[in-house]
């Protein structure tokens, strides 16, 4: 077997037949010898001059010869065998030592270490490669089985010993084991040790021998595996839970009343939820892969698609309550519609839209603003002929009335212009609400305004003699404002703080600009607001107790009103005030001016 | 008819209003000529132009056509176009509001917000400045 060279060279010798002759040659050759010399000795000493006719000295060179050619034969059969002998052994050993030679080629070429161990004695060959591999010089090394026990790694140390401990004892049919072994640079390398046990005839352990490699490669390799095999299952765990995730989603989108639609940048749909094909007639199927224009209808306002296209392709969601879409059976409905584009590294991925049926809640407003306008011009028709014969009455056109008829007349007049008043602050409030109010900018002078509404209060100011002081130093010469609007402002916090402060008391007004915004404020030292009543001052007919006592008129609509057309430009609205002593009204506006907003109607 | 007294054609359909304004011109000198709908208004101009001159006139009338119909009717007609209208209505519509303005209304009032004698001597005001004016 190739893996046993000395024992194939033991065969092979004992197949070669030994030579036995070397015995026979020494046995023989004395007596022969010994023989000849006495014959030859005989013939001289003790016979005549001639015997068998031939003369002594020519006899004595016959038994000669005779022994000669007998020692001569004897040693060519002999000695041949033995020569060819020597030489097949000189051959075997050769082969033997070949075979081992490649072995060792082989081991030196592998840089693997090796040792062989007696386990007898304790003593331990390590090769030249197997010291430079711990560290040492290269150079073959004898020592006993400790030295190498020293090296090894505490926690393996036991596991070593017993897995040799299993071999010799012939309990497993290798030794090998992998463990950790510290080099002269106290670094520890993971080395995998494999042997063989030789048997002797009784089939004993007598030696144990075998290669150590270095397999820190492979352990850092196998670590690598193992680190890249948790995070393969940790994002094979993570995908799961992000498809759970997005099954949630779709699942909700799925359910959601809404009609959502996923396109993509150029307007090819691939996505629609149920809701979205009830809304618009068409199936799933016969929405995919056609474009949202389908639904498009000549009646959707050019502005809206422009100012869309704009907004979505450049990233930015887009909201119109505008879009009139036509569905599959040819009947058309108003709609209000998102768009959401999904954007990663500055390019849209895709649109989402979402949208819904609001041509019966268009109805339904478009209603109620007929309603309330209508309602208000009914209301309003009898409230002028109050007004204008009440007028007529006091001025004398059908004759003079006595003081009494004067101040009941005056009383019908003055209760008549509260309901005025009153509608008006209504039907404002109802556009608020429905917000169809309109917003129209154009460039106003703030103080110019602002005065005009102190005049119209002259009046009441003087007769209170209360006195109006103006702050207008650092207000903007020109802002963009809606006239009726802001002066729909003014003439609330002035009136209000002429209203509500008592005779001789003391009014601020002014306008001013602050880090990047238009600032108004009125003070007055008057009654002030309960601290209690704070929260409700800007609710709608709410008018505060302390003042309700004091004065009956008031429509509680003022400061709503006031609140709703400061924020629908973005503005802010506060204010501070303590019972008795005063109120102070703050609004701050973006300098930029009021926000154009079209409504149906304006605020009155 | 006597002719320092000025005429003022009102378009006015609700009864109670139209008494009132009525009762007002005439003691301020006015002679009022009342009509409810477009259509008469019309009859009444083209029978009496030169001697009307001042319009009243309201949004909601009687019949199919309203105010704005009867002013875009009065500014097609260069005879009829010189005479000032001032609308005094009800509506607060801004939309229509913008129309009267651009049509070139004199001027426009909500109803209820004036008391008759200020819209009167706005009127008054205006005829004055407009004889003081040179003839279109």
């Amino acid at each position: 077997m190739e893996q046993e060279p000395l024992k194939e060279g033991q065969r092979t010798l004992s197949a070669m037949k030994r030579p036995h002759g070397a015995i026979l040659l020494l046995v023989l050759a004395l007596p022969i010898l010994v023989a000849t010399a006495g014959l030859s000795a005989w013939l001289a000493m003790f016979t005549e001059t001639s015997i068998f006719g031939l003369s002594i000295p020519y006899a004595i060179g016959i038994v000669g010869l005779l022994q000669t050619v007998l020692m001569f034969f004897m040693m060519m059969t002999i000695l041949i065998p033995y020569e060819r002998y020597i030489k097949n052994t000189n051959t075997t050993i050769e082969q033997v030592a070949k075979k081992g030679e490649h072995y060792v080629q082989a081991m030196i070429g592998s840089s693997l270490g090796f040792w062989d161990y007696a386990p007898q004695t304790r003593m331990l060959f390590f090769s030249s490669h197997m010291m430079s591999l711990l560290g040492y010089p290269e150079a073959d090394r004898v020592t006993d089985i400790d030295f190498w026990y020293q090296h090894i790694h505490p926690e393996d140390l036991e596991g070593v010993k017993r897995t040799m401990a299993a071999h010799l004892d012939h309990r497993t049919p290798e030794y090998w084991i992998e463990y950790r072994i510290r080099r002269t640079n106290d670094e520890y390398v993971w080395v995998a040790d494999r042997g063989r046990a030789t048997l002797d005839g009784a089939g004993k352990s007598i030696r144990l021998s075998g290669i150590t490699e270095d397999i820190t490669n492979v352990k850092r390799v196998q670590e690598v595996l193992e680190s890249r095999t948790n995070e393969l299952q940790e994002a094979t765990g993570a995908i799961e839970r992000e498809i759970q995730n997005v099954r949630k989603f779709q699942k909700a989108v799925d359910a959601s009343t809404e009609a959502v639609s996923i396109t993509t940048p150029d307007g090819a749909i691939i996505y629609v939820n149920p809701a979205w094909t009830i809304l618009n007639g068409y199936t799933v199927s016969e929405a995919v892969g056609r474009n949202h224009r389908m639904l498009k209808n000549s009646q959707t306002k050019q502005e809206v698609f422009i100012a869309m296209w704009e907004k979505i392709s450049s990233g930015v969601s887009f909201v119109s309550e505008e879009i009139v879409n036509t569905r599959k059976d040819q009947t058309v409905y108003q709609a209000d519609l998102s768009i959401f584009p999904i954007r990663e590294n500055n390019q849209n991925l895709f649109y989402v839209s979402i949208s819904q049926d609001i041509t019966q809640r268009k109805e339904i407003d478009r209603a109620k603003t007929e309603f309330v306008s209508l309602a208000s011009h009914q209301l309003r028709t009898p409230l002028s002929a109050i007004r204008w014969y009440s007028e007529m009455l006091l001025s004398k056109y059908v004759g003079e009335l006595n003081d009494k008829q004067r101040q009941y007349v005056k009383e019908i007049y003055a209760g008549n212009l509260r309901m005025v008043e009153l509608v008006n602050a209504l039907l404002n409030v109802s556009r608020i609400d429905l917000g169809t109010f309109a917003v129209e900018p154009e460039p106003v002078n703030l103080v110019e305004i602002c005065e005009s509404v102190i005049m119209e209060l002259t009046p009441q100011i003087n007769e209170k003699q209360q006195t109006v002081e103006r702050i207008f130093a650092s207000a903007p010469q020109t802002y963009s404002a809606d006239q009726k609007l802001i002066r729909i402002v003014f003439q609330n916090f002035l009136s209000n703080s002429v209203k509500y402060t008592q005779p001789g008391g003391h009014v601020v007004a002014e306008i001013s600009t602050r880090e990047g915004s238009v600032y108004i404020r009125v003070s007055d030292n008057g009654y002030g607001i309960p601290k209690a009543q704070h929260g409700k001052i800007f609710e709608k007919l709410f008018r505060a107790d302390n003042v309700r006592q004091k004065d009956t008129e008031g429509t509680g609509l003022g400061m709503y009103i006031v609140k709703a057309i400061v924020e629908s430009s973005g503005g802010s609205i506060w204010f501070e005030s303590e019972e008795n002593q005063g109120t102070t009204f703050h609004v701050l506006m973006p300098l930029t001016g009021m926000t154009k907003k079209s409504g149906f109607k304006g605020l009155t | 008819m006597d002719s320092t007294k000025r005429t003022i054609l009102v378009l006015e359909d609700e009864r109670q209003l139209a008494m009132a304004v009525r009762e007002a011109f005439t003691e301020r000198g006015f002679t009022p000529i009342i009509v409810p709908t477009v259509e008469e208004a019309i009859t009444q101009l083209e029978s009496n132009a030169q001697h009307i001159d001042v319009i009243w006139l309201d949004h909601y009338l009687l019949g199919s056509e309203n105010g704005l119909d009867f002013v875009v009717k009065v500014r097609a007609n260069e005879a009829w176009s010189r005479i000032p209208i001032f609308v005094v209505s009800n509506t607060a519509s801004t939309t229509n509001i913008r129309a009267y303005i651009q049509l070139g209304v004199e001027n426009y009032y909500t109803k209820a917000d004036y008391d008759i004698n200020q819209i009167i001597n706005d009127i008054e005001y205006a005829l004055a400045h407009r004889d003081e004016k040179p003839a279109a």
